[in-house]
C-alpha cells in the first residue's frame, strides 16, 4: 500500500503490531507541524528541532495508549504543546547564566529578507524580537491559542479540540491574546522609535 | 421634503482596533471596509497599530518559511531504534554476551574435536615409523642409499 494512502489509524496499527519502520511515515507527515508549532514557542531553529525529536518520541513511547477518542493529528498537537511548555518552564527556571548563553546562540530565528535596504532589514529584526518578546509574555492560554492559530493556521474548531475547550471560549481567548499582542507590538514599537531619536 | 440619507457608520479607535484583523483578512463587509478607511484617513495612531499588525503577520509567515533539518525525521528513527533496544528483557540483555561467548567457545572446540577425529581416522597409506619423519630424515636416508 502506498505511504501516502494509509491513513494514521492503519499506520498506528501495524507500529503496534511490531513495524517500527512504519512509524517514520508519521514523522514524515507531522514533523514540519510539529517543528513550527516548537518555532512559535521558541523561535529558534536548533530548539525547535530538539522538541520536535522530544514529541515524536513521547508520541511513539505512549502510542499503545492512543485510545482514539481524537484523530491522531488532535493527540499529536496536545503533546507537541506539552512539550514545548515543559521546556518553556525548564527555561524559566535555568539558572540567569544559562539563559545568556542560550541567548547569545547563534541559530535565533533567521528571517530570510525580501529587501536590501539595511535600514529597513534592521527595523524588522528590532520588530521581529520585539514580537517574539510579546508573544512569549502572553499568558499560556493565550500563547498557546496564538500559536496554533498563527504559525498552524489552525481553525478554532481545532484549536478547541486541542487544548480542550469550546469553539466560543477559544474565540475569546484568541481576541484577548490578540488585543495583548496588540497593545504589546504598539508599546514596542514605541520604544524602537525612541531608541533610534537618541 | 425629506431626502433620505444613507446611515454613515463612524468608526472610533476602539471600533477600529477591534476590527483590524477582519480588515487584514478581508472579512470586512464593502459598508464596514469604507468607514474602517476614512477613520484610517484621519488617525494617525489607528493607522500605525494597523501597521504594526501588517508587519507582525508578515515576520510570523516568514519564520513559518523556516524548514526543519533534512535528516531530522532520521535521527528521531535512530533514536526510537535505540530506545528498542534498551526496551528488551533485561534476561536476554544479560544473557546476550555470555551465550555469544558460549557459542564462540563451542565452535571452536567443535572444530578442534573434529579435526582431531579426522586426524585420527586420516589413512596416508604409509606405515606409522614413515608419517612419524621429517623431511630431515627422508633426505639423510637418500643420501645414505646412495653411498
Amino acid at each position: 500500500m502506498n505511504d501516502a494512502s494509509q491513513n494514521d489509524n492503519e499506520i498506528i496499527k501495524s507500529v503496534l503490531e511490531g513495524d517500527t519502520n512504519s512509524f517514520r511515515i508519521l514523522v514524515d507527515r507531522y514533523q514540519t507541524i510539529v517543528f513550527h508549532i516548537a518555532f512559535g514557542f521558541v523561535h529558534n531553529q536548533e530548539e525547535a528541532e530538539d522538541i520536535t525529536q522530544e514529541v515524536f518520541i513521547r508520541t511513539w513511547q505512549s502510542l499503545s495508549k492512543f485510545r482514539g477518542d481524537s484523530s491522531f493529528s488532535t493527540w499529536l498537537h496536545r503533546i507537541a504543546v506539552n512539550v514545548c511548555l515543559n521546556q518553556i518552564r525548564k527555561e524559566k527556571r535555568l539558572p540567569v547564566l544559562n539563559r545568556i548563553s542560550l541567548f547569545f546562540r547563534s541559530d535565533t530565528a533567521e528571517i530570510p529578507p525580501d529587501t536590501e535596504n539595511p535600514e529597513e532589514i534592521l527595523i524588522r529584526e528590532e520588530h521581529s524580537v520585539w514580537l517574539q518578546k510579546a508573544l512569549d509574555s502572553l499568558p499560556e492560554k493565550q500563547r498557546i491559542a496564538i500559536v496554533l492559530s498563527k504559525y498552524d493556521d489552525l481553525s478554532q474548531k481545532e484549536i478547541a479540540a486541542i487544548i480542550n475547550l469550546t469553539e466560543g471560549a477559544v474565540e475569546a481567548l484568541l481576541q484577548r491574546a490578540k488585543r495583548n499582542l496588540r497593545e504589546k507590538l504598539t508599546s514596542g514599537s514605541k520604544k524602537i522609535e525612541n531608541k533610534r531619536r537618541k | 421634503m425629506f431626502l433620505m440619507k444613507k446611515r454613515k457608520v463612524k468608526m472610533d479607535c476602539e471600533d477600529c482596533k477591534n476590527r483590524i484583523d477582519e480588515y487584514i483578512e478581508g472579512k470586512l463587509g464593502n459598508e464596514d471596509k469604507l468607514s474602517f478607511e476614512s477613520h484610517l484617513h484621519i488617525c494617525h495612531e489607528c493607522h500605525e497599530i494597523l501597521n504594526l499588525q501588517v508587519l507582525a503577520d508578515r515576520i510570523i509567515k516568514e519564520e513559518n518559511k523556516v524548514e526543519p533539518d533534512f535528516y531530522l525525521a532520521g535521527k528521531i528513527m535512530s533514536r526510537i531504534e535505540n530506545l528498542e533496544k534498551e526496551h528488551d528483557p533485561w534476561l536476554i540483555r544479560i544473557l546476550r554476551p555470555a551465550l555469544a561467548t558460549i557459542a564462540v567457545a563451542g565452535a571452536i572446540m567443535g572444530g578442534v574435536l573434529i579435526g582431531s577425529i579426522s586426524a585420527g581416522t586420516a589413512d596416508t597409506g604409509a606405515p606409522i615409523e614413515l608419517t612419524l619423519m621429517n623431511d630431515a630424515e627422508i633426505e639423510f636416508i637418500n643420501v645414505l642409499a646412495a653411498e
